[in-house]
C-alpha cells in the first residue's frame, strides 16, 4: 500500500463510505494520490457474522450521541438517532441495496411544492439531466439489477405476498429492484445465494459496497493510503482560510496531523457537520464553511415507517434478499392525499432478535407476542419518503456531553414535520390494505428506527448565503474544502439515498481531478 | 467476587466466606400492629415478592448493635428510617466500624427525595444501599452522588397479588406500572434475551445464520405457494410514470376517474 508522508500536502478524504470511498476510487484512478482517514476498522467479509446483535456491536457506530426534539427515536433510542456503520466501507457496509434515482422534479421540490410552512424546501442547483450520465456510471458501479440490461433478482416469498397485494390494490409499478446485489455474477461478484444477511455485511460479496468495490480498486491502483481506525478530530487551515491539514487519533490513540492540499469530508451528515463545527477558530469562530449559519441545519431522515402483516401461512420472510421487492406507485407527488411529495414501498424482513425490539419499541403484551410468535408468517414492508427540510431540525455540538476523544459529542435535534406525519399515516393505511387484501389476520404500524438515511446538514446552493456546498460539492467558503456523502443533499427526494451519494461522488470527483490536474487548486 | 445474603436471611443463614445481612433496624424498638404481626415478612409463592411494609414489630437499634456485638462482627447490619429524621440519630448511634447497610427500599416512602435528604452523612462509612426496584435513574445518581458507591437492588415490591389474577387484569396491573425505569429494564432486557436466544428461534421456526449452509437459494427461499407467482420485471409503463411531471400526471389521474365515474 502507497504511504504518503504527513508532512507531504495530500488530497486528504475523511470516510471510505458512498461518499468517501467512491472518492478515492475516482481520484486514484485519475492518477491522484490520496490519503483515506476512516475512523472503523477494516472488515472483510470473512468477518461478517449472520447475527443481527453480533454483527451491531461489530459495525455499528456507537460513539456518543444524544437527541432531541418530538421524533419517536428520541424517546426510544435517546442515545441512538442513526444506525450506521464505522467501518471501511462506512454504511454500505450494511446498506439494503435498493438503487432509485431522484424524480426529475425531486431536484426540483419548491418550485414544485410552492411554499410548505416552516420547512426549508429549496432547489437544487443541479437538475436531473446533470445527474443522468452520473447515475448511468453509479448503477453500473453498484450493479443495479433491472438496469443496464441486468437480470432482476427472483421473487422470495416476502416479495410473493408483497407483489400479490400490490397487484390486488390497483398497484402497478412492483418488481424486484433496482437493487444493488446481484441477480447473476458482474463485475467480479457472485450472484446471490439468498442468504438474507445485508444489514450484517454480506459475506458471499453479491452486494455492493466500497469495502467490496472501490477501496480495493483504488488499493490496487497504488496510489491509496488507506489509513484504518484513524478518527478525525478538527480541520486546520492556514492564515489565508484554506484547509492545511487534519488531526486525527490513530489506532493507539495518539494524536497525528496529515498536511492537506485538499480536504474532503466524507463523514455523513451527523459526523460531517460535526467535524466542520469542531473545527472552529478565530478566524471561523462558527465552524468552517459556515458563513450561511447552513452547517447543522436542514438533517432530513426521511418519513420512514414500517408495516409488518402476520398471516395464517407461513412466508419465511427473513429467506432470501432483504429489501428485494419495491413498489413506486405512491411516489408521485400528488397533493391531493394531503402531503407534498411521495413515498415508496419496499420489502423488508427482520430476524426475530431485531423484531423483537423494533416491532413495537417499548411493546410487551398479548397482541405484541402475537405477532412474535407468528414470526413464521410474518411478511413486511418499509415505507421510505421524502421528508421536509427544517432549518431547526439540526446537528449541533452538545455542551455536555462529549466522545471517547473528549470533543462535544453530537446532538441531533428533530421535530416531525406536519407532511411528515399526514404522509406517514397514509401510507398505514396504503399498506395496511395491501396486506389485508391478501387475508393479513394482524397488522402492526412499527415506527421509525434509528436513522439509516440520513441527509442534509451540508446542503448544496447556488448560492452562498444559502448553504453550505456548491453545485459540485466544494464549500462556498474555502475553495480546498469538499464535502461528498448525503449531507449535500438540498432535499431529500422519496429515493433511498444511495445511489444518488454515489452518484454525486463520482461527479465531485471527477471535478475534482479534472481541477487538480489544471492545477485550479 | 463477594457474596452476600441478604437480610431477613442473613439473621439465620451463615456460610464461610460469605457475608450476611442482618436487620433491617429501624432506630426505635416497635412492637408492631396485631395485623402486622400476622402478615410478618415472607415470601409469597403467589405473587412471587417479598411481602415488606415497615411498621412491622422491630427489635430496634440497640438490640441489633448488641447482637452484632456479642456474635455476628462478621456480618452486615441494615438499617432503616421511619422518619426522616431517623437518619441523623442513627448515625450517632452506631459506631463507624460497624458495616453498614441503607435499606432505602422500603415500598411506602412517597416522598423519596424528602427520604434520602440526610443520608449523605453515611456516605464517609461506604455503605452499601438497598435500592426499591422502582428506584429511578436520577435518584440512583443522586445516590452516587453523595458518596455511594455500593448499591443492593432488591425485589422486594409492595404487590397485590399478581399470580391469582386473570390474564386481563395482570395486563392491566403491569399497564399501570407504566414505562418506569424498573420495568423498562426488565421488559428490555428479557425481551432481547429471549428473542436472541437461538431456542426461541427454533420455536418461532427461524433458521439463523444460512451464509455457511448455502444461503437459501436452494433452501426455500421462494417456497410460499399459496399465491400466484408474481411478476418480477417493472412494468413496461414505469418510466413514463416516473418522468411524468406532477402537473401532468395530476390530470392523467383526473382522466381516469372522471373515465371510471
Amino acid at each position: 500500500m502507497k504511504k504518503i508522508d504527513k508532512k507531504e500536502k495530500a488530497i486528504v478524504i475523511i470516510g471510505s463510505g458512498a461518499g468517501g470511498g467512491t472518492m478515492a476510487y475516482e481520484l486514484t484512478k485519475a492518477g491522484i494520490p490520496c490519503v483515506c482517514l476512516e475512523a472503523g476498522p477494516y472488515l472483510k467479509p470473512e468477518d461478517y457474522t449472520n447475527d443481527e446483535w453480533g454483527a451491531f456491536g461489530q459495525m455499528a457506530w456507537l460513539d456518543k450521541r444524544t437527541t432531541s426534539g418530538t421524533w419517536r427515536v428520541s424517546k426510544d433510542f435517546p442515545g441512538l438517532p442513526t444506525w450506521l456503520v464505522k467501518a471501511v466501507g462506512g454504511t454500505t457496509t450494511h446498506w439494503a441495496g435498493a438503487t432509485p434515482r431522484f424524480l426529475e422534479y425531486e431536484f426540483k421540490t419548491k418550485s414544485t411544492y410552492g411554499n410548505v410552512k416552516d420547512a426549508s424546501l429549496m432547489d437544487w442547483p443541479i437538475s436531473l439531466d446533470d445527474m443522468k450520465p452520473y447515475y448511468t456510471k453509479a448503477e453500473n458501479a453498484i450493479g443495479s439489477t433491472h438496469r443496464g440490461g441486468r437480470a432482476p433478482l427472483p421473487a422470495n416469498n416476502n416479495y410473493k405476498v408483497f407483489a400479490n397485494g400490490a397487484k390486488n390494490v390497483g398497484y402497478k409499478f412492483y418488481a424486484t429492484g433496482p437493487y444493488g446485489t446481484n441477480a447473476e455474477p458482474y463485475d467480479g461478484r457472485p450472484g446471490s445465494i439468498q442468504d438474507g444477511f445485508n444489514f450484517q455485511g454480506d459475506k458471499n460479496g453479491s452486494k455492493w459496497s466500497t469495502a467490496k468495490r472501490e477501496i480495493p480498486r483504488a488499493l490496487e491502483t497504488g496510489l491509496l493510503d488507506l489509513r484504518t481506525n484513524a478518527h478525525v478530530v478538527k480541520i486546520t487551515h492556514d492564515k489565508n482560510g484554506n484547509v492545511d491539514g487534519v488531526l486525527y487519533m490513530d489506532d493507539a490513540n495518539n494524536l497525528q496531523r496529515q498536511e492537506a492540499r485538499v480536504v474532503v469530508v466524507s463523514g455523513n451528515s451527523i459526523e460531517s457537520p460535526r467535524l466542520l463545527l469542531l473545527s472552529e477558530s478565530n478566524m471561523y469562530p462558527d465552524g468552517l464553511a459556515n458563513s450561511s449559519g447552513q452547517v447543522g441545519r436542514n438533517y432530513m431522515r426521511h418519513m420512514t415507517a414500517s408495516m409488518y402483516a402476520r398471516f395464517e401461512k407461513p412466508v419465511n420472510f427473513y429467506r432470501g434478499e432483504t429489501m428485494a421487492g419495491f413498489c413506486a406507485d405512491e411516489v408521485k407527488h400528488d397533493p391531493n392525499r394531503g402531503f407534498v411529495g411521495g413515498f415508496y414501498m419496499e420489502t423488508l424482513a427482520l430476524g426475530p432478535a431485531f423484531m423483537g425490539a423494533f416491532l413495537e419499541p417499548g411493546g410487551w403484551g398479548k397482541e405484541f407476542t402475537d405477532m412474535m410468535d407468528g414470526y413464521k408468517n410474518l411478511a413486511g414492508m418499509w415505507l421510505v419518503g421524502e421528508d421536509m427540510p427544517r432549518s431547526t431540525n439540526r446537528v449541533t455540538l452538545s455542551k455536555t456531553e462529549k466522545d471517547q476523544y473528549g470533543m462535544p459529542a453530537p446532538n441531533v435535534h428533530f421535530d416531525d414535520h406536519p407532511n411528515d406525519i399526514a404522509m406517514r399515516e397514509y401510507a398505514y393505511e396504503k399498506a395496511e390494505a395491501l396486506y389485508n387484501s391478501v387475508g393479513a389476520v394482524q397488522t402492526w404500524r412499527t415506527p421509525p428506527y434509528p436513522s439509516t438515511h440520513n441527509l442534509g446538514t451540508n446542503r448544496m446552493s447556488a448560492k452562498a448565503k444559502d448553504g453550505v456546498v456548491d453545485k459540485w460539492g466544494r464549500s462556498h467558503d474555502i475553495k480546498n474544502l469538499f464535502v461528498a456523502d448525503g449531507s449535500v443533499m438540498t432535499t431529500g427526494a422519496a429515493a433511498n439515498p444511495t445511489l444518488t451519494i454515489t452518484a454525486l461522488a463520482i461527479r465531485t470527483g471527477e471535478y475534482l481531478a479534472s481541477e487538480l490536474k489544471k492545477n485550479n487548486i | 467476587m463477594k457474596f452476600f445474603i441478604a437480610a431477613p436471611f442473613g439473621n439465620y443463614i451463615r456460610r464461610s466466606g460469605i457475608t450476611s445481612v442482618m436487620g433491617t433496624f429501624t432506630l426505635n424498638q416497635r412492637s408492631g400492629l396485631i395485623l402486622s404481626l400476622i402478615r410478618t415478612l415472607r415470601y409469597s409463592c403467589r405473587d412471587k415478592a417479598w411481602y415488606n411494609a415497615l411498621g412491622l414489630k422491630n427489635p430496634g437499634i440497640q438490640a441489633g448493635l448488641r447482637k452484632w456485638n456479642n456474635d455476628s462482627r462478621n456480618r452486615v447490619i441494615s438499617i432503616a428510617a421511619i422518619e426522616n429524621t431517623d437518619w441523623m440519630h442513627l448515625k450517632d448511634l452506631i459506631p463507624s466500624h460497624v458495616p453498614l447497610e441503607l435499606n432505602i427500599s422500603c415500598p411506602n416512602i412517597s416522598k423519596f427525595n424528602g427520604y434520602i435528604k440526610d443520608l449523605h452523612v453515611f456516605a464517609p462509612r461506604n455503605p452499601i444501599i438497598k435500592l426499591p426496584p422502582q428506584i429511578l435513574e436520577h435518584e440512583v445518581n443522586e445516590l452516587y452522588k453523595m458518596g455511594f458507591r455500593k448499591f443492593h437492588s432488591c425485589n422486594t415490591l409492595k404487590t397485590d397479588n399478581f399470580e391469582s389474577m386473570n390474564f386481563k387484569k395482570a395486563t392491566e396491573y403491569l399497564k399501570k406500572m407504566g414505562r418506569t425505569e424498573f420495568f423498562e429494564h426488565v421488559r428490555g432486557t428479557s425481551t432481547v434475551t429471549l428473542y436472541n436466544d437461538k431456542e426461541t428461534w427454533d420455536l418461532l421456526g427461524y433458521e439463523g445464520y444460512s451464509y455457511d449452509k448455502g444461503g437459501y437459494i436452494n433452501r426455500g427461499f421462494n417456497d410460499l405457494d399459496w399465491l400466484p407467482e408474481p411478476r418480477i420485471e417493472e412494468h413496461p409503463d414505469l418510466a413514463s410514470f416516473l418522468s411524468e411531471s406532477p402537473k401532468r400526471y395530476a390530470e392523467i389521474k383526473k382522466m381516469i376517474s372522471k373515465e371510471l365515474n
